[in-house]
């Protein structure tokens, strides 16, 4: 098994591979320099790097993209192949859904996908300059204009670089993505496939990947500079901040995705019949266990009105053991055990086991697990929650579970609508960035809605105005006092804001 | 390579002596200590832990609960002993939310089942605090709990009895001596040395280190113990863990913090703008006042190295007598000065072995100090084993292995003394250290697991943004 990792740059694949790295689970990878290759992947002079981009129509990159889509086909592509591989040693995805998210790659670069992603600017935006009048009468038109960027990319996800591309694409940005060491071969693998259909278009050498170490600070001073980049986007938390933190100056703007994690809030409507019940446990039981609770948008957490008296943890006992049922019932090819079960994780819920009277366990292990706190304290470690294990809080009132909502918490799954609805202003006040029918909390799409409450795709861009003062005159000084000035010419001046 | 050889032994009869009560072996020398080959080693650690199983087996709830999950009844073999290792989170798996509601009911609660005492009649309805809570375990209990801080900020708790304590600083005293012949050392004797000790760390704390200090003055007189800070509070401690918990909970501006030690605001204030004149009025009594008499110095390696600059500053050379003293802690962060083991012999007076680098943390009631080859030594009175850091299975005692470090610590009395570590190790098991000490030992240096695990710029988008606010300056915003 080869585990070489090029770097993609300006429209050349660069194998000369001098690094060595350690991987997760004891393996290794090489890589070439990224300091004998930065300025390869950098813009020497962004005009003449980036002035093909802005000759491109929106159609014309759409046919880009759409065409690329088309060789994406993990059956015939084999540089998709070689990820898929790698994947099955560095990353934490069971395989078989890690070859399910191979396969749907695709669907990403079809027409009306893109016009979705499109749709979150605007075409208009995108095509050109979009012109309005203040109500003083000077007429403005605004664009968004990529910049250089460093991608700091999430490996929780082969996903991640296709959002990165496509992004780039649309706002025809210059992108030099880092790769993660937990999704090593998917940007290579988007990288080569543009080479291979298109090497001199200006959207394969605006696309770059390369992998250097964090905190290599030869490499990382010379790259996060105002003269070399304008705009770092970070996915993830401590990881990818912790060594950029210190190059952040005026001229070099952050975008940071943060770390997120996502809960539910189960109204006791639940409990109306049997059937509601098993219905709900079922939706939950997708919420935890799609893509096997890798994603910021799987649910860790939930929140259950089912009441904390004698009574109400009965019911919520039951819940839980549904909740399990389900997690083991979901669709293989969707939802699998862990192959490496977080043992970080097990010792916490080992413990737990010891609290019977705080604490109902079940499962726990590389099958799941719920844990039910019956004392209604959240766990401790609830961000570390992962191979389909959930906490589930009984509560006495929605309320109650309103508290547990903040900002690290993006997606909030809920049951019935009709409180989904009620409490939407709520969940929003208290950090929240994103309500959702339960079950369907894996649906969500960072390209088509707003990601983690901001505008991904505007986020990208510096927005350009061009300001026509002359058609409709806007008074200065140098054309004379109007009468009966008393300072009224000064203030037509200045910026009225 | 040829070993040294210490000249020392140890008979055998001691050794069987010591299975029913290994810390009869706390009295032996190092040199004797370290004279034990591995074979005999392990034949009395199995006997050692087979008697320890036995008698926690029934009385500590939750080694109980784990034996019985994993189906084991006996201990055969040092191996058979593996799964039952408690892991490292096992001492602060109580949820911090407890501490937020003075739910020290439920606390003591959780206490009792990792201690063979019975803790079920304490009655805490008078604690507001922590250290309410560890007053009364220590009142009314045999027991004399430490804290420590564990990652994220959590406190963790050791149920520790008076006793061992006891241990805990005759081991210290132990890990001062030299291993070879230096006839500058000479034991220190109660009731007739009077050895100031200084260490940069609290005076009073539910910290080991201050367990021991306390133990040292009952042993050779009050006030012996020189420290920059008279006391550090565990609620104060405390805080950072509970403020992460809360941020989690959406709760971060609704942390309540108990009025009591709002109060303390002033008190933290005045220690804040007083540590560093503390910390150099500690560095200037010790060369000034003590320049020339023999003390023991336990703090961390940068302390050291201030301690050489000041000395160096004025002119000072050999600053204290023979038989002192320097011990630091293993991770050291920061640049290593040049030559500082020549400056520190040249300046402090101390010879290469009295400089010690030791090796140890709050869940094993010993120190495990440096060879001058670079290697931690393990005593016959713990069992080390090493374990497959992702699986838990446990690597061959044979050769030299790597992976994450795990012991059973046989001066655990009423407590399990079995422990899985955060820490990656070497452990050479073949024993022959050219230094002259037998048994396995630890090669070179310990690490943090993930440092030895790789791929630590792994980045996911799931998580959480871990904002750490220091415990102070939120008390201070109040």
């Amino acid at each position: 098994m080869n585990f070489d990792i090029p770097i993609v740059a300006a429209g050349k694949v660069i194998e000369d591979y001098s690094e060595t790295h350690s991987g997760r689970f004891g393996e290794s990878f090489r890589t070439p320099d990224p300091n004998k290759y930065l300025d390869d992947l950098i813009l020497r002079n962004r005009y003449k790097g980036m002035q093909p981009l802005y000759q491109l129509s929106l159609d014309e990159i759409v046919e880009y993209l759409v065409e690329l889509g088309k060789r994406l086909d993990i059956e015939t592509n084999p540089y998709l192949q070689w990820a898929k591989e790698i994947g099955t040693v560095f990353t934490d995805q069971a395989v078989e859904i890690n070859a399910l998210m191979y396969k749907r790659l695709q669907q990403h670069f079809e027409p009306a996908f893109l016009e979705d992603v499109i749709s979150t600017i605007g075409r208009e935006s995108l095509e050109g300059w979009v012109d309005y009048t203040l109500c003083e009468g000077k007429r403005c038109s605004v664009r968004p204009v990529g910049v250089p960027t460093v991608h700091i990319i999430a490996g929780n996800g082969n996903i991640v670089g296709v959002i990165t591309l496509i992004r780039n694409a649309l706002i025809r940005g210059h992108a030099i993505v880092k790769i993660p060491s937990n999704e090593l071969g998917t940007p290579v693998a988007l990288a080569r496939t543009m080479i291979d259909m298109a090497p001199d278009h200006p959207l394969t050498k605006a696309f770059n990947v390369a992998y250097w170490k964090g905190g290599d600070e030869t490499f990382e001073k010379r790259l996060y500079h105002p003269g070399t980049i304008d705009r770092i986007v970070a996915w993830g938390g401590e990881a990818s901040i912790k060594h950029i933190a210190k190059y952040i100056q005026p001229g070099l703007d952050l975008v940071n995705f943060d770390p997120k994690n996502s809960r539910a809030i189960i109204g006791n409507e639940a409990f109306s019949t049997d059937k509601d019940l098993q219905e709900v446990a079922d939706r939950l039981a997708a919420d935890v266990g799609y893509i096997n609770q890798v994603g910021c948008l799987s649910c860790r957490v939930a929140y259950l009105e089912s009441g904390t008296d004698e009574e109400g943890l009965d019911r919520a006992r039951r819940f839980s053991q549904m909740v399990y049922d389900g997690i083991q019932n979901l669709p293989h090819i969707l939802s699998q055990k862990a192959e490496h079960f977080d043992r970080e994780l097990k010792s916490e819920i080992d413990s737990l086991k010891f609290m019977e009277e705080d604490f109902h366990v079940i499962g726990g292990d590389e099958r799941g697990g719920v844990i039910l706190s019956l004392s209604g304290e959240e766990v401790d470690f609830s961000e570390i929650l992962s191979g389909r294990t959930v906490n589930i809080i009984p509560v006495d009132s929605v309320d109650q579970a309103l508290e547990g909502i903040h900002r690290d918490v993006q997606s909030v799954g809920v049951y019935p609508e009709r409180l989904k609805d009620e409490i939407a202003i709520e969940v929003a006040l208290q950090g929240a960035q994103r309500l959702v029918s339960l079950g369907y909390m894996t649906t969500y799409s960072t390209l088509r809605e707003p990601h983690d409450g901001v505008d991904g795709l505007g986020r990208m861009a510096t927005w350009l105005v061009n300001e026509d003062c002359m058609t409709n005159y806007v008074p200065v000084p140098w054309r004379g006092a109007p009468s009966g000035a008393d300072g009224g010419l000064m203030e037509d001046h200045i910026s009225i804001g | 390579m040829e070993q040294k050889n210490s000249g020392k032994t140890v008979d055998q009869s001691v050794l069987d002596e010591a299975i029913e009560d290994p810390r009869r072996l706390a009295s032996l020398t190092k040199a004797e200590t370290f004279s034990i080959p591995s074979d005999v080693a392990d034949k009395f650690r199995l006997a050692a832990i087979q008697m320890r199983f036995e008698k926690l087996k029934d009385r500590v709830p939750m080694l109980t609960k784990l034996a019985e999950e994993e189906q084991i009844s006996e201990i055969k073999t040092i191996e058979d002993l593996a799964p039952l290792l408690f892991h490292n989170t096992v001492y602060k798996s109580y949820p911090v939310g407890w501490l937020e509601k003075n739910n020290f009911k439920r606390l003591t609660n959780w206490l009792d089942k990792l201690t063979s005492h019975d803790l079920s009649g304490v009655d805490t309805a008078g604690c507001e605090l922590i250290e309410d809570w560890l007053e009364l375990m220590w009142r009314e209990t045999p027991l004399q709990v430490n804290y420590s801080a564990a990652k994220g900020g959590k406190m963790s708790f050791n149920p520790r009895e008076k006793e061992d304590w006891q241990i805990y600083t005759q081991l210290f005293m132990n890990v001062l001596q030299p291993f070879s012949e230096d006839l500058s050392w000479k034991p220190l004797v109660r009731g007739k040395d009077k050895v100031p000790v200084f260490h940069w760390g609290p005076k009073k704390s539910g910290r080991p280190m201050s367990r021991l200090i306390e133990v040292y003055e009952q042993w050779f007189g009050e006030g012996l113990v020189i420290t920059p800070m008279e006391q550090m509070d565990a609620d104060l401690m405390s805080i950072a863990g509970r403020l992460e918990a809360a941020a989690k909970k959406g709760e971060k501006g609704k942390l309540t913090v108990n009025p009591r030690v709002l109060k303390m605001k002033e008190q933290i204030l005045k220690v804040r703008e007083d540590m560093p004149k503390l910390e150099e009025a500690m560095f200037q009594d010790l060369v000034t006042n003590y320049r020339g008499q023999r003390v023991i110095m336990f703090g961390t390696r940068g302390h050291l190295f201030k301690l050489v600059e000041g000395c160096e500053k004025r002119k000072l050379k050999s600053a204290f007598a023979p038989g002192s003293v320097f011990l630091y802690g293993s991770f050291f962060m920061g640049e290593e000065p040049e030559n500082w083991e020549e400056r520190t012999r040249e300046a402090l007076g101390l010879k290469k072995e009295s400089m010690m680098e030791v090796y140890g943390m709050s869940e094993v009631l010993n120190f495990f100090d440096r060879c001058e080859d670079g290697h931690y030594h393990l005593p016959v009175t713990l069992v080390p084993y090493v374990l497959n850091p992702e699986s838990g299975d446990q690597y061959p005692r044979k050769g030299v292995q790597t992976g994450q470090f795990a012991f059973f610590d046989l001066m655990a009395d009423s407590y399990w003394g079995g422990f899985v570590t955060g820490d990656g190790v070497t452990v050479n098991w073949e024993g022959r250290c050219p230094c002259g000490r037998h048994g396995a030992f630890i090669e070179g240096d310990v690490v943090p697991l993930s440092q030895m695990e790789g791929g630590d710029d792994k980045i996911n988008c799931a998580g959480s943004t871990k904002a750490h606010e220091n415990a102070i300056e939120y008390i201070l915003e109040m």
